[in-house]
């Protein structure tokens, strides 16, 4: 235990890889919890994988909301895409500028976290000037719709997505035209889009 | 299906297709236009599955059909037209299964985009994962 966090090699982390979401409590993010120790993190992941996937309707991310002022690179993993609870982990981020979000199944709401601190999340909402990589095999819909609703908007320069759904098009579309004066670089993977739902034969993890 | 016409920053695109399914490649490149003055990057990554097993250049236009053939037409005329507009060398890579012959497949492509073959103003690649 380091009694002076300044002293905690947590304080010198600049990369953060949370691979279960059940490691990581309410009272873990308190103040004094050891995951506020990570307050210098500039890329974080947090997610889960098969193996550590239990419930869907448990998924919180509120542990995470604010974790650090100067994260620019987040990366989602999940089994199942909470989607109503993205907005307010990316608004508690105000320097954030990439985000990936691979869901391998389909999408849950499973409803907003309106007891998150209001501390931790910035109104304003980051800029979002680096990539948006969603590999969302339910489709990019419910998190496009909540990007699109961002309070500070979108201003990504790269965008990258596999079509699974039929709706990808037209959600992928949206977020070229929201992005139509930033937008340098496009990526699209579609390998069956006349078909309703697409699967890739390859596996293009992002 | 993709109206790339107001993305007038946007620098290159990565597009990637099977061979039966390249009509919404071709209809996304015909909305580059001349505003598109920092575009500089056509990267098309083909999925050659193992349905073009055995394909040479004499069978490829009645393996995928007729109606796809002429899509690749379309699309080899667009990126003709790319070139002279913007000067841009399309990337074509291709993921072939690996039992299958590259020089086989190079001739297929050539088949496939006959005027950016001969114009020698394509960057073909195999993709081997």
């Amino acid at each position: 235990m380091f009694p002076d966090p300044s002293t905690s090699p947590a304080h010198f982390t600049k990369a953060l890889i949370i691979r279960s979401l059940r490691v990581v409590t309410t009272t873990d993010a308190e103040e004094g919890g050891w995951i506020r120790g990570f307050s210098r993190v500039v890329q974080l992941e947090v997610g889960e994988d098969r193996q550590t996937y239990v419930d869907e309707s448990e998924v919180s991310l509120l542990p995470f909301h604010g974790l650090s002022p100067v994260v620019k690179h987040l990366r989602l993993r999940f089994v199942v895409l909470p989607s109503s609870r993205i907005s307010d982990l990316i608004l508690s981020f105000p320097l954030l500028e990439d985000l990936a979000v691979v869901a391998e199944k389909g999408t849950i709401d499973n409803g907003d976290e309106s007891n998150a601190p209001p501390t931790t999340v910035h109104p304003s909402g980051p800029t979002l000037t680096g990539s948006l990589q969603l590999n969302l095999k339910g489709g990019m819909e419910p998190i496009v719709r909540r990007l699109l609703s961002l309070p500070g908007g979108i201003n990504f320069r790269e965008l990258s997505f596999p079509w699974y759904h039929e709706r990808d098009p037209s959600m992928t579309m949206a977020l070229v035209e929201k992005c139509s004066r930033t937008i340098e670089t496009l990526d699209i993977i579609c390998y069956n889009c006349t078909s309703i739902r697409c699967r890739c034969p390859l596996d293009f993890a992002l | 299906m993709i109206d790339l016409s107001k993305a007038a920053g946007l620098k290159g695109v990565v597009l990637r297709a099977t061979p039966i399914n390249f009509g919404w490649v071709t209809t996304a490149l015909r909305t580059i236009t001349t505003k598109h003055q920092e575009f500089r990057r056509i990267s098309i990554h083909v999925y050659l599955g193992y349905a073009f097993n055995g394909t040479t250049s004499a069978n490829v236009r009645r393996t995928i059909g007729e109606q796809k053939f002429g899509q690749w037409s379309e699309l080899d005329h667009v990126l003709a037209k790319l070139w002279e507009s913007h000067s841009i060398r399309p990337g074509i890579l291709y993921y072939l299964p690996p039992s299958e012959g590259t020089q086989a497949m190079t001739e297929c492509i050539g088949c496939l985009l006959p005027e950016i073959t001969r114009r020698g103003i394509i960057d073909l690649a195999r993709w081997e994962p």
